[in-house]
């Protein structure tokens, strides 16, 4: 049986102005159950792929779809299908950080009794039962992150956009989410997953997208990148230093 | 002048060209009109209220009041900014420089509405009191009473610890009002010692606090606080960026919003009304229906309490649409799976319940004497009112959506 990917991005060109694109010609696919990690370095484009996925931008060309439909075809379908983790918290001030879990629910249409079941195990695994009362800006950075990936979470939707979601957190933190974001896929969800942390992401990710300069320059499994880029049994971090710096690689702006 | 200086007037300046191209807009607003109209109300009343003072007025409490509120409250406009933690901490021990100019303006700028408020109280203050005090010592006394409760709100700021500010806080309040009541009640010239023993005594004890040379902190939180203050004023009439909020954790109204029945359309609903009680708006508004109820019950049985009355369910309606520019630019509202609709029928829903609760507080020293009829007509004409804004506000943001949308 042919596996429908969940996430459909194909020959995606966009960016900030027109006839300035920052991505040029991206396709990809996130398969349902899989976790795939977005790299690249500063300015390669992976917000940008991902603003372009959430519907904050409009693409010049090509079209994201996720479970076959695109944004413009069924906006709320579109939208309850995924949820997003940002690079910088953005919560709402005036409220406690149970009630970003609550609000999330709400939006998602979750269910009260799956909302009380979901927070009460999320707020556990975050170590966050002392300040869910809280509001959100008596938070520190770390704490505010939580909450982002707490929301993400609660509302259980197919794919999970997260961008950058190591910055602030304590080492218990990120062991929490990655074994979380493990489970989530075992359970059939998906994950599009970007980081600078390639040590770790790379015994976690089922395939890897590299950008560079708003190209895919290389997408596979670690193995599959290892055999294209002839570097059998060496490490992603020290493929992905070779891959920019090479300019067989690289494509110029020009 | 010096560099500092040469700062602050530029950031002053920066402050104020982004406030006044507004002004015109407040004006055409029709609050020209309204506070023209308001003033010459006044001035009829205040006449006729001279010429037949009514015996027995507490003519003390009046005047304490009166001057209190622009006595103790002393703040100083600083223009600081979240970098400055950084890049003028060097400086720390030269910004005395810095902050002169606002400590000048801010004793002076209050001052002078508590002498336009004392000239204006005093032809009532020297009919009904027994004994008044003689008009340039009061303005005097009530000049170093000014000088010394900014000096004190200053060094609050300054204190360490979160629990001692708070205390010398209320020490401050305490000691204003009380000095300011000794010098009312008290013979001229004991009033006059028992204050300025007073204002020293607490001058004092502004000096015992361990103290940071400059809470930089503090004090961005504080310009911050302020900024946003007139923002939310101008947001009262023109469409103006919200900026950062004030919000207060408000426990004894966590409830609110709770209740909001438990489905995808209505989710908006509960994060507005978290928006509601936690934001500076409800103070606001709790003052301004408290100011409203004294109005209408001064002029209750007249017709002009019948238009104060309509004017303050207009006015609190205006205020609350700052709940629509809470959360235009918020990122979660373009991702969430919310109905579009959700946005605007939830705050103007919202906003409607409030104003028509405001439009019954108000009713209420309405209710208490003058023709019945006329008072079952008031209510139906407020509650016409509520609904009239409640149509006009819905058009305004179908059309204000519809622009965007060309654009």
């Amino acid at each position: 049986m042919e596996q429908v990917s969940v996430l459909n991005v194909n020959r995606l060109t966009g960016g900030y102005s027109h006839g300035k694109p920052v991505l040029h010609d991206i396709s990809f696919e996130v398969g349902r159950g899989e976790m795939i990690g977005l790299i690249g370095l500063n300015g390669a484009g992976k917000s940008t792929t991902m603003k372009h996925i959430l519907g904050l931008m409009t693409p010049q060309g090509g079209e994201v779809r996720i479970q076959g439909s695109t944004l413009s075809a069924d906006t709320q379908q579109y939208r309850a299908s995924l949820a997003f983790v940002p690079e910088s918290p953005q919560l709402y001030e005036e409220m406690t950080v149970r009630e970003h879990l609550e609000f999330t629910a709400r939006a998602y249409n979750v269910s009260p009794e799956d909302y009380e079941q979901r927070s009460r195990r999320l707020i556990q695994l975050f170590n966050m039962g002392d300040k869910e009362d809280s509001l959100s800006m008596h938070l520190s950075k770390g704490m505010k992150q939580k909450v982002m990936i707490m929301c993400a979470f609660v509302a259980a939707p197919p794919l999970y956009i997260i961008d950058e979601p190591f910055l602030g957190l304590d080492p218990l933190g990120i062991r929490s989410l990655l074994d979380f974001m493990v489970e989530t896929k075992q359970n059939g969800s998906s994950i599009l997953l970007s980081s600078h942390i390639l040590s770790t992401i790379e015994n976690y990710c089922d395939r890897f997208i590299v950008l560079h300069k708003g190209r895919v320059i290389v997408q596979g499994t670690l193995e599959q990148i290892r055999e294209q880029t002839g570097q059998q049994g060496v490490p992603l971090e020290q493929i992905f230093y070779d891959l920019v710096q090479d300019s067989k690689w690289t494509v110029s702006d020009e | 002048m010096n560099d500092l200086l040469r700062l602050r007037q530029q950031r002053r300046a920066d402050f104020w060209s982004r406030i006044l191209p507004y002004t015109q807009y407040v004006i055409q607003s029709g609050l020209a009109v309204v506070t023209l109209f308001l003033l010459i109300a006044f001035a009829a009343w205040y006449t006729t209220f001279l010429q037949k003072l009514p015996p027995g007025l507490p003519v003390y409490w009046i005047m304490l009041i009166l001057l209190t509120p622009l006595t103790v409250y002393g703040t100083v406009r600083t223009y600081m900014r979240p970098a400055d933690v950084v890049f003028m901490l060097p400086m720390e021990t030269r910004m005395r420089e810095y902050f002169a100019p606002g400590w000048r303006g801010a004793v002076i700028g209050k001052y002078i509405w508590l002498l336009l408020i004392t000239l204006i109280a005093w032809p009532f203050y020297i009919r009904a009191a027994a004994d008044p005090k003689p008009l340039l010592l009061t303005l005097a006394l009530l000049l170093l009473l000014k000088i010394v409760s900014n000096y004190g709100s200053w060094q609050e700021l300054r204190i360490n610890g979160d629990a001692l500010r708070v205390i010398y806080r209320l020490l401050r309040y305490v000691a204003v009002i009380a000095l300011l009541a000794a010098y009312l009640w008290l013979p001229l010239w004991t009033g006059t010692i028992v204050l300025l023993i007073g204002a020293a005594v607490y001058y004092g004890l502004l000096r015992m606090p361990g103290k940071a040379q400059v809470p930089w902190e503090r004090l961005i939180a504080a310009e911050k606080n302020h900024a946003t203050a007139v923002m939310r004023m101008l947001g009262w009439f023109v469409d103006v960026p919200t900026g950062e909020r004030k919000i207060n954790r408000r426990r004894w109204l966590s409830f609110v919003g709770n209740r909001v029945p438990w489905k995808q359309e209505r989710a908006f609903r509960f994060l507005v009304s978290k928006t509601l009680v936690r934001s500076e708006l409800l103070p606001t508004l709790i003052r301004f229906v408290l100011f409203g109820m004294l109005l209408v019950l001064l002029t209750r049985e007249s017709w002009f309490g019948v238009a104060v009355y309509l004017l303050f369910i207009l006015l609190a309606g205006m205020q609350m649409t700052t709940l629509r520019k809470q959360h235009t630019d918020t990122l979660w509202l373009s991702i969430y799976p919310l109905p579009p609709t959700s946005q605007r029928l939830e705050t103007v829903g919202l906003i409607t319940q409030v104003q028509l609760l405001i439009a019954i507080l108000l009713w209420i020293p309405l209710a208490t004497a003058g023709d019945p009829v006329r008072i079952v007509w008031t209510l139906a004409a407020g509650l016409v009112m509520v609904w009239l804004y409640r149509s006009s506000l819905n058009r305004k943001w179908l059309r204000d959506l519809a622009a965007e949308d060309e654009l």
